[in-house]
């Protein structure tokens, strides 16, 4: 599934009339945990992004993730877990419907690792499928907002406890503003 | 830039506020605490069957699992047992040891002591006069008092004029003599190092 949509990518870089363009942006991180849907974590996302294509078409897009970790989901008692820090890669498509704004959908898949509090572990690592819808809302020919709502489906390395080595998944909900600026 | 900064900060902050709710405090998995091996017993006898050991691990939340089988167990005095997973195995006749159990940065030992065996003797079959499958069977006596138990391990076998020995799970012999003059042998602990030998005992068995 990740090579076949890492092919659509490349696929896609190759359409010409493209730019580089860079971003940023902040959101609400909602995540709930497959196994016990009471266990949730609730803080802030921080991106970075680079991409190559249309504004108006397709584009690829390179994302680096912050996470703020505010629960106690992977740590021990008492020990909160440590910061997320995460790649993406995505293809974007937007649609030109002669409005204000440029709609967009992006598809894409991403990993990284957070540090953990755990006897046995320090760092956990996961992989995730990523899904996203927004706008565009340009400001002038090199400049605009990104409003969007991000899904992503997660699935951490396994948790150690000796006995049992139980694999975690969990869905993530992000709702961003953010900023681009195209070359 | 300070317009676009208050826009994005502004976007930012309303969605932080219509997303908000508790985090969670406690963790999906419990941590682990402790390891320690679980010991009703620390003294064993040399001559009985493998011994299956258990270890236990301690959790955060005070729930407790088997990881016998997780954890790597080793001991002391290689020449004394010999520890396969779990499975504890006797060597030689008496003497101490240790047992260590590891789990990444965790670990116990104890100690445990093996009895001496001082004595044995084997029970031969009665009326052997014809051909046919018979019993045989060993007990010895030990250096805490304990007498006459049999012994599973650590005893061999052994019978001339092609006699086929089978021994079971329970040390008994079930071997076969044929027509002719059979001479049976059973000899404890192998071993030529040993400082205390006890000397192999045989029989001689006669079927026309």
């Amino acid at each position: 599934m990740k090579k076949l949509l890492f092919i659509l990518l490349c696929i896609s870089s190759l359409y010409s009339q493209s730019h580089f363009y860079f971003g940023g942006s902040m959101g609400a991180y909602h995540e709930s945990f497959e196994e016990q849907s009471n266990v949730v974590e609730n803080t802030t996302i921080t991106s970075l992004k680079i991409g190559y294509g249309q504004r108006k078409a397709y584009a690829v897009e390179f994302s680096f993730d912050y996470i703020k970790n505010k629960s106690k989901v992977f740590s021990s008692s008492g020990k909160y877990d440590g910061n997320r820090y995460g790649f993406n890669l995505a293809l974007v498509k937007s649609f030109d419907y002669d409005l204000f704004v440029l709609p967009f959908i992006k598809a894409g898949f991403g990993s990284g690792f957070m540090h953990i509090q755990r006897t046995t572990q320090k760092k956990i690592s996961y992989g995730s499928y990523n899904l996203a819808t927004g706008v565009f809302i340009p400001i002038y020919k090199k400049f605009d907002i990104e409003l969007g709502y991000k899904y992503r489906y997660m699935s951490y390395q396994p948790i150690d406890t000796i006995a049992e080595k139980t694999r975690y998944k969990s869905h993530i909900n992000i709702l961003y503003s953010g900023i681009n600026f195209r070359f | 830039m300070h317009y676009i900064k208050q826009i994005f900060l502004s976007l930012s902050t309303c969605i932080i506020a219509g997303c908000g709710g508790s985090n969670t405090t406690t963790p999906l998995a419990s941590d682990i605490t402790s390891i320690h091996i679980d010991t009703t017993t620390k003294s064993f006898y040399p001559t009985d069957a493998k011994i299956s050991l258990h270890a236990t691990a301690n959790y955060t939340d005070g729930t407790t699992k088997d990881v016998s089988t997780y954890v790597i167990w080793s001991e002391s005095n290689s020449s004394l047992v010999n520890m396969v997973a779990n499975t504890l195995a006797v060597k030689s006749n008496g003497g101490e040891s240790n047992l260590s159990i590891q789990y990444a940065d965790f670990q116990d030992t104890t100690p445990i002591h093996i009895h001496k065996l001082t004595v044995f003797h084997t029970i031969y079959p009665d009326d052997v006069n014809t051909t046919g499958e018979y019993i045989f069977k060993a007990e010895g006596d030990f250096d805490n008092n304990e007498t006459n138990r049999t012994l599973i391990t650590n005893i061999h076998w052994y019978a001339t004029n092609d006699a086929t020995i089978d021994v079971d799970e329970d040390g008994i012999a079930h071997i076969t003599l044929i027509a002719g003059e059979t001479n049976v042998t059973t000899t404890v602990f192998n071993d030529n190092n040993a400082t205390d030998p006890l000397p192999p005992q045989s029989k001689i068995f006669n079927i026309n």
